[in-house]
């Protein structure tokens, strides 16, 4: 599904990712760990396709489309999600109102009229249950006024909405108690199939426990310095990321 | 004096460019309250009082121990009716360090009226030079102190801070026999990069004291300037404070408490220019007005277009205290960038009823309770203060102001 | 940032949508302003004696006074003898049925989305039709005759309802209050006039459609509206004028009157034509508007949607004279190409108990200046009033400008007043977000825009806001989703 190829990006003229690369399938679950500053987010925006990031060098194939040259909401019609780390506040549009646009746009990419206004608040309800949402949520204004639990419930929302066939979760897990968090984790294993694929980028194993991932990549200095199984992650708890630092040197896999 | 009485007053050094200054300031004319500036306050009522620009040297035996009581560092500079007075000051000799007594006024003609009188008629001032890489850690006092005159005591100031230097300075408007007096002073700084300049402005002159004052502040790249104003007592005092970001990264922090009572009227007007990016500036203004007092706040916040993420933050607060109380608050933005983060804010409020109450339930009589709430009011700006001594001094004074202990 | 370049250089290029030309034949007033325009003008509505020696005594004061040069605007010297203070269509003064209006001003009302006919019936909306400077229909007066409601027009009332306007004009805004309200004291042409009775709650919501049509000529209606003791109105007001190189002068006045638990709802969508990417042609904007709250308990709130224009200039106030009296003004402005906007309000606080609320929302585009001006008064006798305002600015582009210039005077210890401002651009990581569901550039700064105008918005009456938000994507863009 995703084909990430030596990545270079910088930002500024300072290099953050160098020679980054990832294979991603359907029905997977990857998760990418490592300390602060190693080039995660940085990964994930270039991904979504976030202004201001200087691509140097390697290629990023979805579906074998190369999508660096696509406009972000392209790539989100594509079916790309990114679930922020800080989501941003909408002051004055409701949640009712961003989605039913966003889902319209992408039906309207693939043809589709757009949704029915019961079939939307139908769907709306539905996938509102699954993230533990409360009714009043979909008047107010997208994440204005939102704890941070409420926010990372509400990217969690806005992917089952959507539907997307890749979805990257930036830090989901940060800034969370653990009954957000196990709502959050309930929502993504719920809405996992074999038809679509997951990136979990995290700096701790807590979250692992809840959404059981295939692969686990150590990142270390804008690349992946090991991958292995979920073990992988207990081992990496349990060592510290400075035994990360050690590993800088080997190839990866 | 008014303005046809103005020209039969000579300049104390005849020189050319204060002859022109005097002319200018009889063409502009004494602010009326139809210009915009001075729509709240009645300036010509200074003049009433009978002051006029001519000089009555002290006549006054001024001892030490004065000088002690209203000092805090006992690193000061002393002015009395308008002059230095070198055997009252004890400035310690510092490396780095350059002071002078100097009128220090400008060719430069200007549209504002008491600019111009001041520079026609500035008596003495200071002129302070601080080198590159000089940090004080002593704070700088100046007193300026007043005794027996209808002479409008004027000072031109003028101090430049070097690059990467720092310094405080604070400056006190004393009155030695709290007869009647009228200061207008006009204070030039240059900042120069990466300095940090921290001011204090301490007005606390009596009943029948009034201060006319301007202040400009031009900042260079990266550096920090702070001014604090407390307007304790004072007839009519009215404070401009300008600054100017010339460069970059620049931070400009305005703090202000005014502590109005019976017919006393001050009137703050800053302005912020920000001519360039990423600059930042911060401003806090609290008034506490009781009696008939009126409290007048201006604050201007003005963003060229060049001065793409610019930060710039304005505050108004005000408690009024009694039914006769007043108080004009006009905070302004002018935005020509659109990259910008500003807020401004302005409130106008009452002591809680349910504070006063939980605090009179504890036992607590009404005007204490009252006291504590209005010094808790003020506090955030006291708790600004770098200088523990300045601090501990002027919390005293402003608790004894509202009649509580501390 | 070049997509946001881009769409706003789209946006800065849109057309203006009223911008046609009526090709109808009309009666003017020679040229210029003299004593005898303004006896010409009161001639040709029949007026009494009262009303041409009212409209003679602005005049006189008229000329005394100068042009007002406070407001954050800049303009060329208006030339006041370069005007035509009254053209109207040259028709029969008074209709009986809508077969007898010209044909060409139906098609003209057709286009601008109005229509006269018994379809806006189903829609409960009165409308009152200003053309140039007569009003030309009044639909609906039988239904509301039966409540006991006048809407006529302004002329119709002075003949028909003498006592009520000699009562009530210029006691909000005097002959003499400014510059531009004294003009229009001495030549107003018409306007509507509304009075609500004792008790009555107006069924349907009242309009008044202005358009300036003819070349050279400037407006200068009048509105005046009573509310009674215990009744209610909702107003509406448009105003939309043909696209033409010069500059054309508005300077209308509204009086608004509330007594003992009134309340007036007053709601302008304005969108004059505001002149070419250049800033050639162009109306200008020159509105005094205020209304008292007289009675107890009596209430105010003016709504508007401000879009149009070259110039603006305009602050409608509420006095608050009535204890417990409420005040409100909800503001939307938006500033484009060259147009600019000194806008803002006045809320007197005078009897006891009385509350404001201002909220407005500012966006400049283009080379556009876009400012707030508001005063807040708590006089000394005012106990316990409350004031809350939110005064936001969204600057688009980088060659606008937004300011606020608030002035708050208080004089009773017992107030409460708050105010708040933000100015901000629409940021990257609002723009990527939603981008990164799906939505472009383009619709996605529409739904900002409009969810930073929500508040105000939602204050308009339904089939008014539908209309607004139309405007506020013309003026701003494409389309809003």
């Amino acid at each position: 599904m995703l084909k990430i190829k030596n990545l270079h990006v910088s930002i500024e003229g300072k290099k953050i990712l160098k020679g980054f690369s990832l294979d991603v399938n359907a029905g997977e679950i990857h998760a990418i760990m490592g300390p602060n500053g190693t080039g995660k987010s940085t990964l994930a925006a270039v991904l979504a396709g976030k202004e201001g990031y200087e691509i140097t060098d390697g290629t990023v194939e979805f579906e074998g489309l190369n999508i660096l040259e696509l406009e972000p909401e392209e790539r989100a019609r594509l079916g790309v999600f990114l679930a922020f780390q800080y989501p941003v506040e909408i002051p004055g549009v409701s949640n009712a109102n961003f989605l039913k646009a966003a889902v319209n746009e992408i039906r309207k990419s693939k043809g589709l009229d757009n949704i029915l206004p019961n079939d939307f608040l139908k769907m709306i309800r539905e996938k509102m249950e699954l993230v533990e949402m409360s009714k009043d949520f979909i008047s107010r204004s997208v994440n204005q006024g939102f704890s941070g639990g409420e926010k990372k419930r509400n990217e969690i929302f806005q992917l089952a909405m959507l539907d997307p066939k890749l979805s990257i979760l930036d830090e989901t897990d940060s800034g969370l108690d653990i009954d957000a968090l196990r709502i959050v984790a309930n929502g993504v294993n719920k809405l996992r199939t074999s038809n679509n694929a997951f990136i979990v980028i995290t700096h701790y194993q807590r979250l692992l426990e809840y959404i059981v991932p295939d692969i686990v990549h150590v990142m270390y200095d804008g690349k992946i310095v090991k991958s292995g199984d979920k073990n992988l992650a207990l081992e990496l708890e349990e060592k510290g990321y400075d035994w990360v630092k050690e590993l800088d040197n080997v190839p990866a896999n | 004096m008014n303005i046809d009485t103005l020209k039969e007053y000579t300049p104390k050094v005849i020189e050319s460019t204060r002859q022109n200054s005097l002319m200018q300031a009889i063409a502009l004319g004494i602010p009326s309250m139809k210009n915009e500036e001075w729509k709240y306050t009645y300036y010509n009522k200074i003049l009433q009082q009978g002051f006029a620009p001519t000089y009555t040297p002290a006549t006054v035996n001024i001892k030490k121990d004065f000088i002690d009581k209203h000092s805090v560092s006992g690193n000061n500079i002393v002015f009395l009716n308008g002059i230095y007075q070198p055997e009252l000051s004890s400035l310690k000799p510092s490396a780095g360090v350059v002071f002078t007594n100097t009128a220090n006024t400008s060719e430069q003609i200007s549209n504002d009226f008491l600019i111009e009188l001041n520079n026609a008629f500035a008596t003495d001032g200071l002129y302070l030079e601080i080198s590159d890489n000089v940090i004080l850690t002593d704070l700088i006092e100046v007193l300026y102190i007043q005794s027996n005159t209808s002479g409008i005591i004027q000072h031109r100031n003028k101090i430049k801070i070097g690059k990467h230097a720092q310094v405080s300075l604070a400056e006190y408007y004393i009155s030695y026999d709290n007869l009647p007096v009228y200061v207008n002073n006009v204070t030039h700084i240059e900042i120069d990069e990466r300095a940090i300049f921290d001011s204090y402005k301490i007005q606390d002159g009596g009943e029948v004291f009034y201060i006319t004052e301007q202040t400009f502040v031009q900042q260079a790249k990266n550096s920090t300037a702070t001014v604090n104003t407390f307007s304790l007592s004072g007839a009519i005092t009215r404070n401009v404070l300008q600054f100017d970001s010339q460069d970059e990264r620049t931070l400009s922090n305005m703090n202000g408490l005014y502590l109005l009572k019976k017919n006393e009227h001050v009137d703050n007007r800053t302005l912020v220019n920000h001519n360039a990016p990423n600059c930042e500036s911060n401003e806090l203004y609290k008034g506490i007005i009781d009696g008939n007092a009126v409290g007048v706040f201006n604050g201007k916040i003005r963003v060229a277009q060049e001065a793409q993420k610019t930060n710039a933050f304005q505050s108004n607060r005000n408690i009024l205290l009694s039914e006769d109380a007043a108080i004009y608050t006009k905070p302004q933005l002018e935005i020509f960038a659109d990259d910008v983060k500003c807020s401004h804010g302005a409130t106008i409020a009452q002591i809680e009823e349910s504070e006063l109450f939980y605090l009179q339930a504890r036992g607590i009589g009404k005007d204490v309770a009252r006291g504590l709430l209005v010094y808790a009011f003020a506090g955030e700006l006291l708790e600004k203060i770098k200088h523990e001594a300045l601090k501990l001094s002027l919390k005293k004074r402003i608790a004894d102001l509202l009649n509580i202990e501390i | 940032m070049s997509n946001q370049d881009q769409i706003l250089e789209e946006l800065t290029s849109t057309d203006y949508k009223y911008g046609f030309i009526t090709d109808i034949e009309v009666e003017n007033a020679p040229k210029g302003l003299t004593e005898d325009t303004v006896r010409f003008i009161s001639a040709k509505k029949q007026e009494p004696e009262w009303m041409l020696e009212w409209r003679l005594k602005a005049f006189k004061e008229w000329q005394k006074m100068t042009e007002p040069t406070w407001a954050n605007v800049h303009y060329s010297k208006i030339d006041f003898q370069d005007i035509i203070y009254y053209s109207a269509p040259k028709q029969k003064p008074t209709l009986n049925s809508l077969d007898e209006v010209d044909p060409e001003l139906l098609k003209t009302f057709e286009k601008l989305g109005i229509s006269l006919d018994e379809q806006k019936r189903l829609s409960g909306v009165a409308i009152d039709i200003v053309f140039d400077s007569v009003s030309v229909k009044t639909t609906f007066q039988e239904t509301l005759k039966e409540k006991g409601i006048i809407f006529c027009s302004m002329s119709e009332a002075i003949r028909e309802h003498g006592e009520l306007v000699k009562q009530y004009i210029g006691s909000v805004v005097p002959q003499k209050d400014n510059f531009y309200a004294t003009l229009n004291s001495a030549v107003f042409s018409d306007g509507s006039f509304c009075y609500i009775p004792k008790g009555v709650r107006c069924p349907m919501e009242l309009s008044t459609y202005f358009r300036i049509n003819s070349a050279g000529s400037g407006q200068f209606e009048r509105t005046l509206l009573i509310a009674d003791d215990d009744s209610y109105v909702s107003y509406l007001e448009g105003c939309t004028a043909p696209q033409r190189d010069e500059h054309q002068l508005h300077a209308a006045v509204v009086e608004l009157i509330a007594l003992n638990n009134a309340e007036i709802k007053y709601s302008t969508v304005q969108n004059w034509y505001p002149g070419d990417k250049d800033g050639k042609g162009g109306i200008y904007n020159f509105v005094t508007k205020r209304g008292i709250c007289k009675g107890t308990n009596s209430k105010i709130s003016w709504t508007q949607v401000e879009t149009g224009s070259a110039i603006t200039w305009k602050y409608p106030s509420c006095i608050l004279a009535g204890d417990n009296s409420i005040g409100e003004f909800y503001s939307v402005a938006v500033t484009n190409n060259m147009q600019q906007a000194d806008t803002g309000t006045k809320m007197f606080h005078i009897g006891k108990n009385t509350k404001s609320r201002i909220v407005s929302k500012g966006i400049s585009a283009g080379k556009s200046q876009n400012s707030y001006r508001g005063l807040v008064k708590v006089h000394k006798k005012a106990e316990n009033a409350r004031n809350f305002s939110q005064c936001d600015s969204l600057l688009m582009g980088d060659k606008c400008g937004a300011h606020t210039f608030p002035y708050l005077e208080v004089g009773n210890k017992s107030a409460k007043v708050e105010h708040e401002a933000t100015t901000s651009k629409i940021g990257e990581d609002m723009l990527f977000y939603f981008q990164q569901r799906g939505i472009d550039e383009e619709t996605a700064v529409a739904m900002i825009v409009n969810g930073f105008c929500k508040e105000v918005m939602d204050n308009l009456p339904m089939e008014f806001a539908v209309e607004a938000r139309k405007l506020l994507a013309i003026s701003l863009e494409g389309s809003v989703g």
